[in-house]
């Protein structure tokens, strides 16, 4: 664990060696996010509340997606990665090492540009929707639970890679699908597309279970997000553990 | 001119050829409009049947169109094009008898050329199944140029926004601005004319509107020619842009100072 903590202090310290940098990233990224909020304000403008959604409700998606978001991808890059990794042999000098291959590649990278999403996630959160103290807790936590079911379903998509080869496009096309259906709120969308959301792409465990817990707290809410984090990490662990008796080594040595 | 033609014929063959990543741009391009189409339903069904003369057959061709255009030329190659510089590969290409970002901006829009070739397709399978009609003549016959226009305005202007990468080198995110100008003054998600008065007033001021708002609007089926104009205006003040830019930027390479 200690080994596994000071690699990501290190990850940390790569990202910061260029302050500038880091911060024009930042900057950028929580410029790009405010962007969202402006186009739902200009089309609230021109419609009203659609299904139940207006401005106040799409600050707490927000907030949570930015937040989720930014944990899986920007404090645990190597997330989108895994296909990558296992295809240009970045695998091969994790595997040498006497730490446990997966989480090392995902506290490996740290990326700059996705924790400026994290920074506007908690501003809009607590500037905009300003959260009683349970409010916040509850926010904290389905945030990071939302984040564990992201990272999961992006690890294990990548895991496939293992077994079945090929590029990685399963976890490119996932990834695009995840962030685009969680990026928008769930009553918009009709039948099928809600039992999608529900089951083989769990953006609703992401976004929408976690949103509705902050607004309308349900122990029965908890316990589906519970199980589902528990079921796609499991399952991605799983995978990614079996996929790896198969790899054969591409021999290229890099870092991850 | 040959060279321009020859390099973006070449692209737009080689690319038609390794089309297995266009397969990939199609089905994200599939889930956008699966996307928006139930945004856009849920949106007009609660304004009571159109929002600023939009219905929602008229709003998902929209959609259908400022996609297609967009999708086709990735914002973040702006990165890469960053990368280029910092690494010395522009230096490489100056070695060339011909102007480096003509011949770049050649290949890029031979590609995205290839890209839009698929997309258009899907954009014409997926209008029919959601909004149950066909596009008439005069659409189609507006639709294809300004498509071609706003995805050649794009991938030039990609060169204009790059080109910083010549003073600035740490602005790896910088294609997530130039993403989001397309999406907001652009009208890419949102017509311009569902923005307010004085965004409205500037979007016209800027090339944005030529890359999504342009094509989307002529692809719903309203017949404005002027906006044709518009787009071949904007294209030949690009290109002339990206070349006096990419000249500083090229000269600043010479002088051993990037």
């Amino acid at each position: 664990m200690r080994v596994i903590l000071a690699v990501w202090a290190a990850s940390f310290r790569e990202v910061f060696a260029k302050r500038r940098a880091f911060y024009i990233d930042v900057s950028i990224m929580i410029i790009n996010d405010l962007t969202w909020i402006v186009l739902w304000t200009f089309l609230f403008n021109n419609t009203g509340s659609i299904r139940g959604w207006n401005i106040d409700r799409i600050y707490v998606l927000f907030s949570v997606i930015a937040v989720s978001f930014g944990i899986s991808f920007g404090l645990f890059r190597n997330t989108r990665r895994i296909s990558e990794i296992v295809n240009d042999g970045s695998l091969d000098a994790a595997l040498t090492l006497p730490v446990d291959t997966l989480t090392y590649l995902l506290v490996r990278r740290v990326s700059a540009p996705v924790v400026g999403d994290i920074v506007f996630g908690l501003g809009l959160f607590f500037i905009a929707v300003r959260p009683s103290p349970v409010e916040a807790l509850i926010f904290f936590a389905v945030s990071i639970l939302g984040a564990i079911v992201m990272g999961s379903f992006l690890v294990l998509l990548g895991s496939l890679t293992l077994h079945f080869g090929g590029k990685g496009e399963q976890s490119d096309l996932g990834f695009e699908a995840i962030n685009i259906f969680s990026f928008y709120p769930i009553d918009m969308f009709g039948g099928p597309t809600k039992v999608m959301l529900f089951t083989v792409l769990p953006g609703a465990f992401v976004t929408a279970v976690p949103a509705e817990l902050i607004e309308h707290f349900t122990v029965s809410s908890l316990g589906l997000l519970l199980f589902a984090t528990v079921f796609f990490a499991i399952t991605a662990r799983v995978t990614f553990t079996t996929g790896l008796k198969k790899y054969r080594s591409g021999s290229r040595w890099t870092t991850a | 001119m040959n060279a321009f033609v020859n390099v973006l014929r070449s692209a737009y063959v080689k690319q038609l050829r390794m089309r297995s990543g266009l397969y990939y741009t199609v089905g994200f391009y599939c889930i956008i409009l699966v996307c928006w189409g139930a945004i856009w339903w849920a949106a007009i069904g609660a304004s009571g049947g159109t929002i600023h003369g939009y219905s929602y057959e008229r709003i998902y061709w929209y959609i259908a169109g400022t996609e297609a255009a967009v999708v086709c030329v990735s914002s973040r190659r702006i990165e890469a094009i960053g990368d280029d510089i910092a690494a010395g590969m522009i230096e490489v290409e100056m070695l060339r008898p011909a102007s480096v970002v003509t011949i770049r901006i050649a290949r890029q829009t031979g590609e995205s050329f290839a890209c839009l070739t698929f997309v258009a397709i899907a954009a014409l399978v997926m209008g029919v199944l959601y909004t149950h009609e066909v596009p008439d003549p005069v659409t189609v016959a507006f639709a294809i140029p300004a498509l071609m226009l706003a995805v050649a305005c794009n991938a030039i202007a990609l060169y204009v926004f790059a080109s910083l990468a010549f003073w600035i080198r740490d602005a790896r995110a910088a294609w997530f601005l130039f993403q989001k100008c397309i999406f907001l003054p652009g009208g890419m998600l949102l017509p311009v004319q569902l923005m307010p008065h004085a965004l409205r007033s500037v979007v016209w001021f800027l090339p944005f509107w030529t890359m999504a708002y342009a094509p989307g609007r002529l692809v719903a089926g309203f017949h404005e020619p002027i906006l044709l104009v518009g787009q071949c205006v904007w294209l030949v003040v690009l290109f002339g842009l990206a070349r006096m830019v990419f000249a500083f930027g090229e000269r600043r390479v010479q002088a051993g100072v990037v």
